[in-house]
């Protein structure tokens, strides 16, 4: 299977299978779509260029039967997202966990010992494996710090062997001079919410970009590890390399900007109807990225030549298998985006139950196992899509969220783009 | 090649001899959260070990 595309002047050849990405002349590039007899012959010339990169193993290649079928093996839990706080101080227009709570109708911070007992829920379940992550998440996970220091700390001294990698994703409210410094200590890395321009911001975020900025803007001075400014779009801010730019604009040096996850109908939700706008804002901030800029766009960050292996491109995003959510109660879930979902619930810190039945219904949710995904072009690079959002959108896991799926590989085709620039001129 | 200049050669199937270690990241390709896509995470295995086992497991030197 192959991709090819045009982009702001650039014709690129993507062979699926290998990985291998060509830039192509027009000869070449209409090489692919006419019949060999009928080329010219510019044509005929680029057309045995491309069968010599074929027998290099460079095009047209097979799928490697052998991660195929090792990609439903059994696989150790690595990950815990930790909800510390079910409760919320910002409560964004366009939050999916319901302002904070999942939708539960219960507010509560995780008690202290329902931390521990989620790592030791993770040390029983993660092999013998040696990076295990924890992600502080919410509502807002700030409004339970004594809880994220009390994991932290416990989790250091129950497996001092093991690599832990924390991260905490944050509305910013309650970032202060010693918060800041204890999570440039213990983070590996810092998610920071606000979604650009500041009449965009407080549309959604209860005018919160005054109070916002300064706090960021100081963890900006201070941090040396990693973080990310990360903010949602909707369909009210379609034209949202603006809000890039402006984060940009800011200091900013890695910035995501992401669609919201939103149930069809919701007033906010971005539509099919939305796609072309969509696509060509894609198009138009890697368009001005090409140009040279000082900052990275999450989104349009691919990495050709010391990426993931193919297993991992295979599994996706792990979630319910590798991957598990823990809620204040002690409640093990698939993923954050699953909270609240009973029927997907995989067990419980606090007895240590986990459901194999439940888990391996996301086993299935690999980029080999539908015929979808199978057959896109994409599938190495998205690993099978979200489950979550296959959920909201059609009432099944299984079953890819088309608008998603568009929107993933417009990015994708962007990065490449992104990727062929830099790397020729 | 005149019509053709590769930008990337064929890593993928360089990654399939050493058989998925699993201690990469994990991903979430969602929209609430800036954690990895699939795509842009690095392979936690050092390179140079990468490149040894795959030799020994093909008999081929990779650049």
């Amino acid at each position: 299977m192959i991709h090819a595309y045009e982009l702001h002047g650039r014709t690129i050849l993507l062979d699926v299978e290998s990985g291998a990405v060509h830039e192509l002349d027009r000869a070449a590039f209409d090489a692919l779509s006419i019949p060999p007899e009928r080329h010219t012959s510019e044509q005929a010339e680029a057309w045995r260029e491309l069968q010599a990169l074929k027998a290099d193993g460079l095009l047209f290649t097979e799928p490697d039967p052998e991660p195929i079928a090792a990609r439903s093996a059994d696989l150790p839990l690595k990950a815990l997202c930790m909800h510390v706080s079910h409760d919320c101080n910002l409560r964004c227009r366009y939050c999916f966990a319901g302002t904070g709570d999942f939708g539960t109708g219960r507010r509560a911070v995780m008690p202290p010992r329902v931390a521990e007992q989620a790592i030791e829920y993770l040390l029983a379940r993660c092999g013998g494996r040696v990076n295990l992550e924890v992600d502080f998440f919410g509502g807002e996970p700030l409004m339970a710090l004594d809880t994220v220091k009390h994991t932290v700390e416990y989790a250091k001294k129950a497996a001092p062997d093991k690599n832990w990698r924390f991260t905490l994703t944050t509305n910013g409210v309650l970032l202060d001079e010693d918060t800041v410094a204890y999570l440039n200590r213990e983070m590996d890395n810092l998610v920071l919410s606000l979604d650009g321009r500041k009449e965009v911001n407080d549309g959604h975020r209860g005018k919160s970009y005054d109070l916002l900025l300064p706090k960021y803007k100081r963890v900006l001075e201070t941090r040396t590890g990693d973080y990310y400014v990360r903010g949602t779009y909707t369909n009210q801010n379609l034209d949202f390399t603006e809000d890039v730019l402006h984060l940009a604009s800011l200091g900013f040096a890695n910035i995501s900007l992401e669609p919201a996850v939103l149930p069809p109908g919701h007033p906010l939700a971005l539509t099919e109807g939305n796609l072309p706008a969509l696509c060509a804002e894609y198009e138009k901030l890697c368009g001005t990225m090409a140009g040279g800029v000082d900052f990275s766009f999450f989104h349009f960050n691919v990495d050709l030549s010391q990426g993931p292996c193919v297993y991992k491109r295979l599994r996706g995003c792990g979630a319910g298998v590798e991957y598990a959510a823990v809620t204040p109660e002690g409640d093990v879930y698939p993923c954050h985006q699953f909270v609240g979902r009973e029927e997907f619930q995989l067990g419980s810190v606090l007895d240590g139950s986990f459901s194999q039945e439940v888990s391996s219904r996301f086993k299935m949710l690999d980029a080999h196992s539908r015929e979808d995904c199978r057959n896109c072009w994409a599938k190495y690079f998205c690993g099978g899509g979200c489950a979550a959002a296959n959920l909201t959108v059609n009432g099944d896991i299984l079953k890819p969220d088309s608008l998603g799926c568009e929107l993933a590989k417009k990015r994708l085709s962007c990065a490449i783009y992104l990727k062929t620039v830099q790397m020729c001129d | 090649m005149k019509h053709i200049k590769t930008i990337n050669r064929a890593t993928q199937k360089q990654s399939v001899p050493h058989g998925g270690c699993g201690e990469c990241r994990t991903s979430c390709q969602s929209a609430c959260k800036t954690s990895c896509t699939v795509a842009n995470q690095k392979c936690e295995r050092p390179q140079a070990a990468a490149l040894a086992e795959i030799k020994q497991a093909t008999g081929r030197t990779l650049a």
